[in-house]
């Protein structure tokens, strides 16, 4: 097929010059001054207005705040979905289970990437390596601690998002992180439960996604 | 890249279906209305609205100002990412590199997100004759394709059927009842359906919205997570997109995105962004062992050789243009033939296909306008429509394949006299004395008169001429 490369090419190089864009002007973008409590509220309206569920909690050895421990509205969020099987990101293994060891009716949490696994637990919790304000989205960076499928396969998100890793936009995210040089293998940006308004556009969450998104957006700034 | 003979397609005929299917024109009414009052509400600030438009037509241009040397870096940069890529100049190339694929790993199911370039490969149907079952994952797409249709709007794939049709449907194909099913159980339906699809498939075939060649980035938009399914679960994931949309740098998705998805069905972003850079690689626990990227030519480089039709390029799919287009309001999405309807199908269609196969779409227009001023991109759909009219009569550059094919001797003799008269004052006063007077007496049934008069009034000419009556009430016309 290297003929249709070279006929591609040479078609699109013997063309004349067009309109040419030097430079652009990003303020537009650029100009997002919220402050940590603007970011705050506009990342739990916006990702409210799309079904996500935004509680609000602390580290487990934080006392600074008059929050919840983010384990203990784990916990109880899982009682009161029905939530048996949870599979969690790698780094959160260990602490949930010390967390959790002793307690009564905790979900059994399960630690692994195998697909049919996935395909058959309760839950799946993630960390988010960032959000977003404008949008209200979680920024999801799977690896080599957290498969891509953990946020996508079973029929309920829950996404750990520190208060400290709010962005403003996401063009900020990108370019104040110098994602072009380290792009991982996937990155995605999540914005609500999965939806659809393909018939009669009439609007349904809980498609081939997730039906339900719950953030714990952990206050450490 | 030759053309097999195409037969002319029947404009007329689909316009007439369109028009009189009332539950057709209901079923679009209600989606185009609902869509351009998200829209506007996205846009209420007619600054951001400006300053964001004119950066996301410079960065469109600006990628296409370099096309040749973003799609050798993109490849690059993807070979680097460990994604296989692939160049085809037509359709049947691009069908044979997927069919090579999938046939060498022995696959034969594959899953497939929504890609608008898969149907102007009738990929499915190609698949289909070598054993090779691929079914629609996107509920829209799902949909049509039990139904046996194309779809009729590049976002909405479905939107001509309300949900009594789809319920129908469902109990035809799948065997559930037919009674009783609203939007959140037929999507229940589905979900069920293609769920151990997801599971199983030995492949997934995605399009691709933006391909970064910065960074050999693959950007997906989607709200269902068919598409992200598609591209995570299966061992092999392969993706189709034209040449003409890849984007320069990372950070030139930001803008275009919060434009795509404002304008297309009004949402500040969909539900996934999901940005593909290789394979599962290093230590990483899931995703596909094989990403192949297919770079698809099928006439875009013929559009990109003329600087006023390169515009067409630009698009980004969002659909606004046939959500506010009158016309493709009231006739509906499959009128036009082809695999994009609307305005950008207007003047897009022929230039890919041949204005022989599709002479009617550049005068399927009011030039209302009403597309240009929606178009995220900034395309001049208008004036390119003009260009494409006078490509057809042989009045242009021939730079657009079968330039020259719809000139009509008679409609030439017609402009002719008639800048005659309107350029001889006495040509003109003789012709509007005759005009008055023979106009009034024809018939409304006249043979030539007959079908313009079927639809509309005919009008009564006045006694004597503005100018006449003018000059006699002593205004000077100088
Ligand atoms: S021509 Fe403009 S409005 Fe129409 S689909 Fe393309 S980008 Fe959208």
């Amino acid at each position: 097929m290297s003929d249709a490369r070279a006929n591609i090419l040479r078609r699109l190089r013997a063309a004349p010059a067009g309109i040419t864009q030097p430079s652009s002007d990003w303020s537009v973008l650029r100009d997002r001054n919220w402050s940590m409590e603007e970011q705050i509220e506009r990342f739990r309206t916006m990702a409210e207005s799309v079904n996500a569920r935004v509680i609000d909690c602390v580290a487990p050895d934080d006392a600074s705040r008059p929050l919840p421990s983010w384990d203990a509205v784990l916990a109880e969020d899982c009682a009161a979905n029905g939530v048996r099987r949870l599979a969690v990101s790698a780094p959160l293994a260990a602490p949930l289970q010390a967390l959790w060891t002793g307690s009564p009716n905790r979900p059994d949490i399960i630690l692994t990437a195998d697909r049919d696994t996935l395909f058959s637990v309760d839950a799946g919790l993630t960390t988010a390596r960032g959000g977003i304000a404008e949008t209200g989205s979680l920024i999801l960076w799977p690896g080599p601690t957290e498969p891509r499928m953990l946020s996508l396969v079973p029929p309920r998100h829950i996404a750990l998002l520190r208060t400290s890793r709010l962005h403003p936009t996401l063009w900020h995210a990108m370019t104040e992180n110098g994602w072009a040089g380290q792009m991982p293998t996937n990155v995605v940006l999540a914005t609500g439960p999965s939806k659809t308004s393909d018939i009669e556009q009439t609007l349904v969450f809980g498609v081939h996604g997730p039906k339900d998104l719950l953030i714990l957006l952990i206050y450490d700034h | 890249m030759s053309h097999a003979p195409h037969q002319t397609h029947d404009f007329r005929a689909g316009i007439d279906a369109g028009l009189h299917d009332t539950t057709l024109r209901a079923n679009f009414r209600r989606a185009m209305d609902g869509l351009m009052t998200k829209r506007a509400k996205q846009f209420e600030d007619p600054q951001e609205w400006t300053r964001l438009r004119a950066l996301g037509q410079e960065i469109r241009q600006r990628a296409l100002s370099k096309l040749p040397d973003l799609l050798e870096r993109l490849e690059e940069n993807c070979t680097r990412n460990g994604i296989h890529v692939h160049w085809a100049e037509d359709v049947a190339q691009a069908n044979a590199i997927i069919l090579g694929i999938l046939q060498q790993r022995g696959i034969t199911t594959v899953v497939k997100g929504k890609s608008m370039v898969s149907e102007e490969m009738h990929l499915n149907a190609f698949l289909g004759g070598h054993g090779i079952r691929a079914l629609e994952a996107d509920l829209g797409e799902y949909i049509i394709q039990l139904a046996g249709q194309m779809p009729c709007h590049i976002v909405m794939p479905a939107i001509h059927l309300n949900k009594t049709q789809i319920a129908d449907l469902f109990a035809d194909k799948l065997g559930t009842s037919p009674d009783g099913q609203d939007a959140e159980a037929l999507t229940a339906i589905a979900r069920e359906k293609l769920r151990e699809e997801f599971r199983t498939a030995g492949a997934g075939i995605s399009g691709v919205n933006f391909p970064v060649a910065e960074t050999g980035t693959l950007c997906l938009i989607e709200n269902e997570g068919n598409g992200r399914m598609v591209t995570t679960v299966p061992p092999v994931h392969i993706a189709v997109t034209g040449i003409e949309k890849v984007v320069e740098n990372l950070e030139d998705v930001t803008p275009l995105l919060r434009l795509l998805t404002r304008s297309a069905t009004g949402q500040p972003i969909t539900t996934y962004v999901n940005m593909i850079s290789g394979p599962r690689r290093g230590a990483d626990q899931d995703g596909p062992q094989e990403v192949h990227l297919v770079l698809i030519d099928f006439g875009r480089s013929r559009v990109y050789a003329d600087p006023e039709t390169r515009q067409t390029l630009q698009c980004i799919r969002c659909a606004a243009c046939m959500n506010h287009c009158p016309v493709y309001v009231r006739v509906g999405g499959h009128a036009y033939g082809g695999v994009y309807p609307g305005p950008i199908g207007k003047i897009l269609t022929p230039q890919l296909n041949g204005l022989a196969e599709y002479p009617d779409h550049p005068s399927a227009s009011s030039l209302c306008n009403a597309c240009v001023e929606v178009c995220p991109v900034k395309i001049p759909i208008a004036q390119m429509l003009v260009r494409l009219r006078n490509e057809k009569a042989g009045k242009g550059t021939g730079a657009v394949q079968d330039a020259g094919s719809g000139g009509s001797l008679l409609e030439d003799a017609a402009w002719k006299a008639w800048a005659t008269t309107y350029s001889s004052p006495l040509a003109y006063r003789v012709a509007s004395a005759a005009m008055t007077a023979v106009g009034n007496a024809l018939p409304a049934s006249a043979p030539l008169l007959k079908a313009w008069t079927s639809v509309r009034t005919k009008p009564r000419f006045a006694a004597q001429s503005l100018h006449r009556t003018l000059k006699e009430m002593g205004v000077a016309d100088e």
